[in-house]
């Protein structure tokens, strides 16, 4: 047994992360009020008081986030999403913001969007994985995907569609890939984004992954307002501002990984619930109130794995299944079909077919 | 708005308490077996409907003279059924003639004042409909309404094509026709960039108003995407169409907006054999004007 599995694993409620008020809250209250609403209504429920708002290090909890994002839902204004992406992007006062505005490229960029993204994001998290010549930045929900999570992938995506467009002048090189859940759920908000984008193949319910292929060359491509000295600046300020947040992956996020690192067995209960350093019934509760359970997540990683190993190796459906831990390629056959109501050989074709276009 | 109705709330907080003291003073409380439970629940409730009325009244109208007869329409229908719920639980001497004539004459006159309330509400109303021109056509939706710009959204384009298409169809002898003028903010992004999201969020509001006011009174704006405006023309041909873009165009250009921005305005016709999907229409529009294939004349460059 290895150190990391002896010491516990850093991890913390979703409800737990935290959110410094100043990079979302203010930007997006804004926006609503201009929009008719009423900042005693947008608070409601809340626990933000409107003093508050003008403190620059004022944090509020993850559960106050998307309190307030539910509020502001009930404006009915289907752009507020976008264009909290943008006013995030462009805000004088976001360090982040600032520092990935004047990186010297997309690879400096994502870097430090990655290394900090607690001070932006807290709710998603991303996996990083090569296919063909391309980089994917596939996104997956660290909580519950309900309509705040939904909300927040909007302005994510719009947030690095403008930069992207802003630096690069054009972004068509870059798609998008969504579960056809979410391109429904999004439909009036994806022909906005400068970007391709395509419907996935992933059929089920747990399809939340959304997956951006960024080329490879492209991440080299220099930024129009590179400006090292302005960004070492803003990075100083990034690095102070992470001492005050808190950076422990969720729950969702340690327990993906932990599969990851164990495949191709399954992660077990007493497994996660030792390595999390609490009881099985304790992380049975805690499992409940994410709602979600281990054989999801197990699912959902399998899921992840095959299409990373089916784009990248020429491997047999019987090598594949025993990678993924499935008994034999039957069963891998019948999950793959559940995932994407497609055959293995059918997906290689299509995903064939679909890096030819985007080359 | 219910701050603008101080007075006259006290005022009726004043009115109910003082008939209630008025009714123990003429009569005595009932024993409680004798009270006929289910008549006061079903005047109880009723009284409630009303206070409810009441309540809408003052917190949805701005005062005025609609609203004061509305208000004390529904205030003395209020005072009838609050004696009504009281002569429940009190008993009042048959020779006391002053609370029975309270109790009858209210309602009627209640009624009739809310129902001059009523006429002034419909003028009103009509009044209130031509300061809506250009924003709104034969339906009200306020869910539909864009909460930035206030004039319609998507679905609402949606539902008065259909409409309008229906109608084109059934009328094919008469051959109305039907336009649409495409009203596009070029590199909006950039305006949000430049500028940031207020001002954008500025020009998006002015640039509604301008053309909701530049348009005739048949005529509606919708907001179809976050920076591109449709204006639907009934009874409109293409030639007419483009009359009226060209106008639209010199006005906005006189207007000169800030922050300033490039506005491309496209006017198509639009008939029913293109069938119901007619905003399917509007968007191959729009995204064959964005791939620039269009005539130059068409396009003005406006700031």
């Amino acid at each position: 047994m290895n150190r990391s599995q002896v010491s516990r694993l850093r991890w913390c409620h979703s409800e737990e992360k935290t959110v410094l008020l100043a990079h979302g809250a203010t930007d997006l209250l804004t926006l609503a009020q201009r929009r008719g609403g009423q900042l005693h209504q947008l608070l409601a429920g809340t626990r933000i008081f409107e003093a508050d708002l003008h403190k620059p290090l004022g944090r509020h909890s993850a559960a106050e986030w998307r309190q307030l994002i539910s509020n502001c839902q009930q404006l009915a204004s289907p752009e507020l999403a976008g264009l909290l992406g943008v006013a995030l992007l462009h805000n004088k006062y976001i360090a982040i913001s600032q520092a990935v505005l004047q990186a010297q490229d997309l690879r400096q960029a994502l870097r430090m969007l990655f290394f900090y993204r607690h001070q932006l994001c807290p709710l998603w998290f991303v996996q990083l994985a090569r296919q063909h010549n391309q980089l994917v930045l596939r996104l997956l929900p660290a909580g519950p995907l309900d309509k705040t999570a939904s909300f927040l992938l909007q302005s994510m995506l719009s947030y690095l569609l403008s930069l992207l467009k802003l630096q690069w002048g054009d972004c068509q090189a870059v798609r998008l890939q969504l579960s056809p859940q979410l391109v429904k759920q999004h439909a009036a908000f994806l022909p906005t984004l400068p970007c391709q984008f395509s419907q996935g193949l992933t059929a089920d319910t747990d399809g939340a992954a959304v997956s951006l292929f960024i080329p490879l060359h492209a991440l080299e491509q220099p930024f129009r307002n590179a400006n090292a000295e302005a960004f070492n600046a803003a990075r100083r300020t990034c690095r102070q501002l992470q001492k005050t947040l808190q950076q422990s992956p969720t729950l969702h996020e340690v327990l993906f990984r932990l599969q990851q690192r164990l495949l191709p067995t399954s992660l077990t209960l007493e497994q996660a619930s030792t390595a999390l350093g609490m009881s099985t019934s304790a992380l049975r509760r805690l499992l409940a109130m994410e709602d979600t359970s281990l054989s999801r997540i197990s699912d959902l990683v399998r899921q992840q794995q095959a299409f990373r190993l089916l784009s990248d190796s020429a491997a047999s459906n019987r090598q594949l299944a025993k990678q993924l831990g499935y008994s034999d390629e039957h069963n891998f056959r019948r999950a793959f079909k559940r995932w994407t109501g497609l055959l293995p050989s059918d997906f290689r074709a299509w995903l064939l077919g679909t890096s030819e276009q985007s080359l | 708005m219910w701050q603008l109705h101080q007075q006259k709330l006290m005022f009726s907080g004043l009115l109910l308490l003082s008939s209630l003291l008025l009714a123990l003073q003429l009569g005595d409380v009932k024993p409680l077996a004798a009270v006929d439970l289910i008549d006061a629940l079903g005047e109880g409730c009723t009284l409630l409907v009303c206070c409810s009325w009441l309540w809408l009244i003052v917190s949805s109208r701005p005062a005025g003279r609609v609203t004061e007869r509305l208000y004390y329409g529904c205030l003395l229908l209020v005072f009838c059924y609050f004696l009504d719920v009281g002569d429940e639980f009190i008993h009042y001497p048959a020779d006391s003639v002053l609370m029975i004539w309270l109790e009858s004459f209210t309602a009627p006159v209640g009624m009739v004042l809310l129902t001059f309330g009523l006429v002034g509400w419909h003028h009103e109303q009509r009044a209130i409909d031509r300061q809506l021109r250009g924003r709104e056509l034969f339906f009200r939706d306020h869910q539909l309404l864009d909460p930035l710009t206030q004039l319609y959204g998507a679905d609402y384009l949606q539902a008065v094509l259909d409409r309008e298409l229906a109608l084109q169809q059934d009328l094919q002898r008469t051959k109305q026709p039907l336009s649409l003028l495409v009203i596009d903010i070029c590199r909006f992004s950039e305006v949000n960039r430049q500028f940031g999201v207020a001002a954008a969020d500025d020009l998006l509001c002015q640039l509604g108003e301008a053309v909701a006011s530049q348009l005739r009174f048949s005529d509606l704006v919708c907001r179809f995407r976050a920076d591109c405006f449709i204006a639907v023309l009934p009874n409109t041909a293409l030639a007419q169409a483009q009359q009226l873009q060209h106008h639209l165009q010199q006005q906005l250009q006189r207007l000169n907006l800030q922050p300033a921005a490039a506005l491309t305005i496209v006017a198509q016709q639009v008939s029913a054999r293109d069938g119901v999907g007619a905003l399917a229409d509007a968007a191959a529009l729009l995204s064959r004007k964005r791939n620039s294939r269009l005539p130059a004349e068409l396009a003005g460059q406006i700031g």
